[in-house]
């Protein structure tokens, strides 16, 4: 709350340019796992994906990158993303995979997940023992549609995918 | 504005910069947005590589049945699908054989379908001839659906077609959806 009532007193003395440097690194907490820094970072902002044949199903994107830093000493994390639908007709989130490919450094015992079925929840792709503050981890992840004969044909139905670090 | 709030307006400002130059910035939490398509898309299957046509009763018309099965979806907005074919004249030609115009076909189609034709028509060799068509945003599941071409041959009832002599026809289904 405290990082809310600089923004205001600073939106109303400086403007909104000045006020943007401040959002990062931000300071979020998450529910239940005390109070949590870390800043993030996706790359890029806008992905596409398209079916290819309902036969063959499963359809690869993009690759996202996330990154993100840990202000203070954790013992372990795990990064979740979910998906929410916007104008999709009868498709599901769950036709979607987020597949980790890589995440580091390796040297901080930095994990893949196994392939995560998108859906509204946070769903977690990549997990980590203890992180240490001040230091980028990456995750570099790629989508999957498993397209089907079930969905209608679509154009540009947007999908919004939220990632985010929890810690213990 | 103060002296002091002005030197922290400059330093901010040369922050933002950086921050800018530096390309997208951090945040709490991280978001993308992910455009999906879902292109249109279909498929058939004539299931009969050779549709025999045969007398029922002795000089009169010749009948047969194409089966096929289809899968299709079609946009949702101003989409359209058809089902067509086209027919070769008869071979070998001969005057007393069968012509295409002796020939009329009737279509059924599955639920998918918004239109096929209920009654019997004389094909075409010159251009394409409807069995079926969609609407927008037309689909079937991935079993698909099922329909069938009746095949009626008008044996002329002055001059019977010979006898012990083949003769065919190629005809070729095409599917398409936008």
């Amino acid at each position: 709350m405290g990082r809310h009532a600089n923004l205001k007193s600073c939106w109303m003395a400086t403007g909104m340019a000045l006020c943007l440097i401040l959002v990062a690194p931000a300071q979020t907490s998450v529910p239940g796992n005390g109070r949590v820094f870390l800043a993030f970072q996706v790359t890029p902002m806008v992905s596409a994906i398209t079916g290819t044949d309902p036969d063959i199903p499963v359809s690869s994107g993009q690759l996202v990158e996330i990154s993100w830093i840990k202000l203070r000493r954790v013992n372990s994390w795990s990064l979740k993303a979910r998906a929410v639908l916007s104008g999709c007709g009868n498709f599901k989130a769950s036709a979607l995979t987020l597949r980790c490919i890589s995440a580091g450094p390796a040297s901080e015992g930095v994990r893949c997940g196994g392939p995560a079925t998108l859906s509204e929840t946070f769903q977690e792709i990549a997990g980590g023992s203890v992180a240490q503050p001040n230091k980028r981890y990456t995750v570099v992840a790629a989508y999957e549609l498993r397209d089907s004969w079930q969905y209608h044909a679509l154009n540009g139905c947007s999908i919004n995918i939220t990632y985010q670090a929890s810690s213990q | 504005m103060s002296k002091t709030r002005l030197m922290l307006g400059i330093a901010l400002l040369s922050l933002t910069f950086c921050f800018n130059a530096a390309g997208q910035g951090w945040a709490a939490s991280g978001h993308t947005v992910l455009s999906l398509n879902i292109p249109v898309r279909a498929e058939i299957i004539v299931a009969d590589n050779t549709t025999n046509l045969a007398e029922t009763v002795e000089f009169g018309n010749l009948t047969g049945t194409t089966n096929y099965s289809y899968r299709i979806r079609t946009s949702k907005t101003g989409g359209t699908g058809t089902i067509t074919f086209t027919i070769a004249e008869f071979a070998p030609a001969d005057a007393d054989g069968p012509k295409v115009s002796q020939l009329l076909y009737a279509t059924t189609a599955g639920a998918a379908a918004s239109s096929k034709v209920d009654t019997p028509v004389p094909p075409s060799t010159s251009g394409t001839n409807a069995v079926a068509g969609f609407g927008a945003n037309a689909k079937t599941t991935s079993a698909g659906e099922s329909g069938t071409v009746s095949w009626t041959l008008q044996q002329p009832t002055d001059k019977p077609y010979p006898a012990n002599t083949g003769y065919t026809s190629a005809v070729t289904f095409n599917i398409s959806a936008t």
